[in-house]
């Protein structure tokens, strides 16, 4: 069993770590803070973005753990204690998107401008969805108290799967450590379906929404996709990065779980791509404006080459790179694949969110300030709750079946 | 203490019993080479007699033209792409089995993956038929093909449909050879245990000389691999097409955007409740069957058929919000006429046979129940054809012109042709079983050797040791 005094070196990364994201944070607020003061409409819209990109990570977290602990994936217990910290800070993530609620709906959501509600028939007839059970000339009542369910709903069940693994690693004996792994199953596969209905209505709220006139049934299954491929691209980095520090040297330094992870990868990437370029067919070739809109807005005004990017990087360079056995046996390529897969969720979120407020491809130094912002934020959270408990999951003997496989 | 945690812990064997290299080939192959139980020419006969229903009414559909039918203005496509799509939905069971949980290395899988993949060339046989019957003029099927000739005519390459012709045909050939390949070290067994001059000869020319030398399983694995790779994306390329039929062009209803994965899981499912329909009964018929298919592999196959369940009720539950989110008359329409229009029965089994039914699934107890799951799995093939019927009548029947509506309704000729399709396929499932070994047993030693004997592949004597090892992955 892994002790604290072996893992010192991670931790000490870990707290290392910390510090730094302590400093981004203080960073992206100062940013903000200037943009709020000078621009306050494009930094409530790059607080947007930067809310978007980082709920994202959390809810990917949360996603992954729930499939960990619902198939009992062996491959995923090395990561599983990023994926618990990286799910708890979603009421935080949550709470920081306070002030757009209050101050900055209007520069984000277009859907609260009373001349476009009083014009355009379609937005009328949308609002309820919004604002009910008030009209549309009063709150959005509606639209709160769903960030009230998610904010309550995702943060409870990150919360129980945290005790259950809380009350694994402090079982008195391994029977009562499995029934525990085990009796999560259930509860784990009851929560992807709540996590998937929630999460469709909150990919409406805070993105297709922006765009009040489209809508498309495929849109929240490929920000699923997104946000669990981030959070295991993020996770895989983490570990391989400390490959050879305790707990993990000598535990996950096997082809057993970089073949599962690459291929998991390969897996998310094809999938991704799968689902992207369907949606993209079926709005082509039906060729209605009420469909096309989003991609006539995202094929000009510069925005087209983030998506010549997209292309390249999110499909055609990680699906050869995880594809290739040679990824997974060699740990550094590996890491590059999964650097590669984050920056490239930075691209795509950028252009998912920031052609609804700029039909010209522009970056603004607040975007960058609120990125790197919710990014501190979010590690400091994380890495916090990381140091709270060890690396590995204890009292895990599935953990050991792989360990003393064959490499 | 130790011991008593492992017993605990243990999870139900992939395996009923001892099994000896022997005895795994004596259980199987004598099925094939035995005179079989009077209910199986009971169910061959009720199959043939389906099979002879649908001969005569192809025989009468191109004597006197699809008229037969009740396809009409509005609703041109009926029964017939209803049923094409319910076919080719079920074959997936057998893609996903052979090759998707090969690559993701699971042991359940050898059990039931001979068998699932002849459902699948069944079904797809049963599928094909459909849209080339439907064409009006089969005997010219062969300009869907682009093939240089006089008339100058070319596919239309931009049509869904064209995709089709090239996504099923390439999924059947590719069925049809990973089904092959599994099938000739067994071959060869029944070759060498042939007593007849005739059987020996024949299994011999199938076999193609199998003496199973280290080399021939070196190609044998490596043919095997290669097409699970060619498989796995058929099992998600062929529906998303299917898909596309619908989801390129315009009707409401049918122009949704989560078409492609939402098919996918949809003919996952129906795909698992076919295998579940046909496996328990063949339990019952042929009680070796169950040493190999335990109340493991029916847990892991329901569960499937939960996951994809889900998926196809996350499916409804998107259109019905964005038919109401859309804002657009059409699209909101469509929602209503599903609950309240004339075809409002078909929409509401939907629900209650592939949404709401399939819940009792949850239940570790429903999931060994085999009497349940057996109704079960004939409510969710009732429900999965339904959901056709709700995408391709309902949204045909009522689109944008009031002054373009109409009504559906099958004819005789419909029906005669559906089931005896279903006839068909229950021919050719018990011709299966009565002349082909129904389970994997080459794969089935291998597994037994891996899972109990720690050695990949090895072909020592298994004697009589404890199933200890936890069945699932590996």
């Amino acid at each position: 069993m892994a002790t604290t005094t072996a893992e010192q070196q991670v931790r000490e990364r870990i707290a290392n770590g910390r510090k730094l994201a302590l400093g981004a944070l203080v960073l992206g607020l100062a940013g903000l803070g200037v943009g709020l003061a000078t621009d306050s409409k494009t930094a409530f819209q790059a607080y947007h973005l930067g809310f978007f990109y980082w709920f994202g990570m959390a809810y990917g977290c949360l996603g992954m753990s729930l499939l960990i602990h619902a198939v009992r994936g062996k491959w995923g217990l090395p990561l599983i204690r990023i994926f618990e910290s990286g799910a708890r800070t979603i009421p935080f993530i949550m709470l920081a998107y306070l002030p757009v609620l209050l101050f900055g709906m209007y520069p984000v959501y277009e859907w609260t401008h009373q001349d476009v509600l009083q014009t355009d028939a379609i937005v009328r007839a949308k609002s309820p969805f919004f604002y009910a059970p008030a009209s549309y000339e009063g709150l959005p009542i509606f639209f709160y108290v769903r960030y009230a369910i998610y904010l309550i709903a995702f943060t409870w069940l990150a919360n129980y799967l945290w005790k259950s693994s809380v009350a694994q690693d402090s079982a008195k004996d391994p029977l009562e450590a499995e029934a525990i792994s085990r009796g999560r199953s259930g509860p784990a596969a009851g929560g992807i379906v709540a996590y998937m209905i929630l999460l469709t209505i909150a990919m409406v709220d805070y993105g297709q929404s922006l765009q009040p006139h489209w809508f498309s049934t495929m849109y929240a299954v490929i920000m699923v996709v997104s946000f669990g491929y981030n959070a295991l691209a993020l996770a895989v980095y983490m570990v391989l990065r400390w490959r050879d520090m305790e707990p993990y040297a000598g535990k996950i330094n096997y082809m057993d779980y970089r073949r599962d992870w690459g291929n998991l990868l390969f897996t998310l990437t094809v999938f991704w791509s799968y689902v992207s370029f369907s949606q993209f067919l079926i709005i082509y070739s039906g060729n209605l404006y009420e469909f096309t809109q989003f991609y006539l807005l995202r094929n000009d005004g510069g925005w087209q080459y983030l998506a010549y990017l997209l292309v390249i990087f999110q499909f055609f360079v990680p699906f050869f790179l995880f594809l290739a056995p040679r990824t997974k046996k060699i740990p550094q390529q590996l890491l590059v694949g999964t650097v590669l897969v984050m920056a490239i969720r930075i691209v795509h979120i950028f252009w998912e969110i920031k052609p609804m407020f700029s039909k010209t491809l522009a970056i603004s130094p607040f975007d960058i300030a609120a990125l790197v912002g919710f990014g501190g934020l979010w590690f400091y959270l994380m890495f916090g709750f990381l140091l709270q408990r060890s690396l590995l999951p204890q009292n895990e003997p599935r953990l050991a079946e792989v360990a003393h496989g064959h490499s | 203490m130790q011991e008593a945690i492992k017993t605990r812990l243990q999870e139900p064997p992939l395996f009923e019993g001892q099994q000896t290299d022997a005895r795994i080939t004596e259980q199987i192959a004598s099925i094939a080479e035995h005179p079989h139980p009077r209910a199986w020419f009971l169910w061959f006969g009720i199959g043939a007699a389906g099979a002879l229903m649908m001969v005569t009414t192809i025989v009468a559909l191109l004597a006197i033209g699809i008229g037969i039918w009740g396809v009409n203005q509005p609703v041109g496509w009926g029964f017939d792409i209803i049923n094409f799509v319910w076919w080719i939905g079920i074959g997936h069971a057998g893609t996903l089995i052979s090759a998707i949980l090969l690559l993701l290395r699971q042991g359940w899988r050898m059990s039931i993956n001979r068998f699932a993949e002849a459902m699948t060339i069944f079904a797809v046989m049963c599928a094909g038929l459909y849209p080339l019957l439907h064409t009006g003029r089969p005997w010219v099927a062969y300009w869907l093909f682009p093939i240089p000739n006089w008339l100058a005519m070319w596919p239309q390459f931009r049509s869904p449909l064209e995709w089709d012709v090239f996504a099923v045909s390439t999924y059947f050939s590719v069925s049809l050879l990973f089904w092959y390949i599994g099938l000739i070290p067994d071959l060869a067994t029944m070759r060498d245990r042939a007593k007849s001059k005739i059987a020996k000869f024949i299994h011999g020319i199938f076999s193609w000389g199998w003496r199973g030398s280290a080399l021939h399983w070196l190609r044998y694995e490596q043919a095997y691999l290669l097409l699970a790779g060619l498989s796995t994306p058929l099992v998600l390329s062929v529906h998303s097409i299917v898909s596309f039929d619908f989801a390129i062009s315009i009707v409401p209803g049918w122009h949704v955007t989560i078409f492609p994965p939402y098919f996918v899981a949809g003919a996952i499912f129906s795909g698992f409740a076919m295998v579940l329909t046909l496996v328990i009964p063949f339990r019952i018929l042929y009680p070796a069957l169950r040493e190999y298919i335990t109340m493991k592999h029916i847990d892991m196959m329901a569960k499937v058929m939960l996951a994809t369940g889900l998926i196809v009720f996350y499916g409804y539950l998107c259109e019905m919000f964005f038919g109401w989110y859309s804002a657009n008359q059409f699209e909101q329409y469509l929602v209503v006429n599903r609950f309240t229009g004339p075809y409002w029965m078909t929409f509401w089994a939907l629900l209650l046979c592939n949404g709401v039914i399939p819940q009792i699934l949850w239940s570790p107890k429903m999931r060994q129940n085999l009497v349940v799951l057996f109704i079960l799995s004939i409510i969710i093939n009732i429900g999965m054809w339904f959901e056709r019927f709700v995408i391709i009548a309902i949204s045909l029947h009522r689109d944008f012109l009031t002054s373009a509506w109409g009504q559906y309704v099958p004819f005789t000729a419909d029906w005669t042709m559906f089931i005896g399709s279903i006839g068909f396929f229950l021919m050719m499932m018990f011709l299966f079983a009565r002349f082909i070994p129904m389970l994997a047993m080459a794969e089935l030693k291998d597994l037994w050797h891996r899972l109990y004997h720690g050695g990949h592949g090895g072909n020592g004597h298994s004697g009589a040791h404890t199933p200890a090892p936890r069945g699932g992955g590996q």
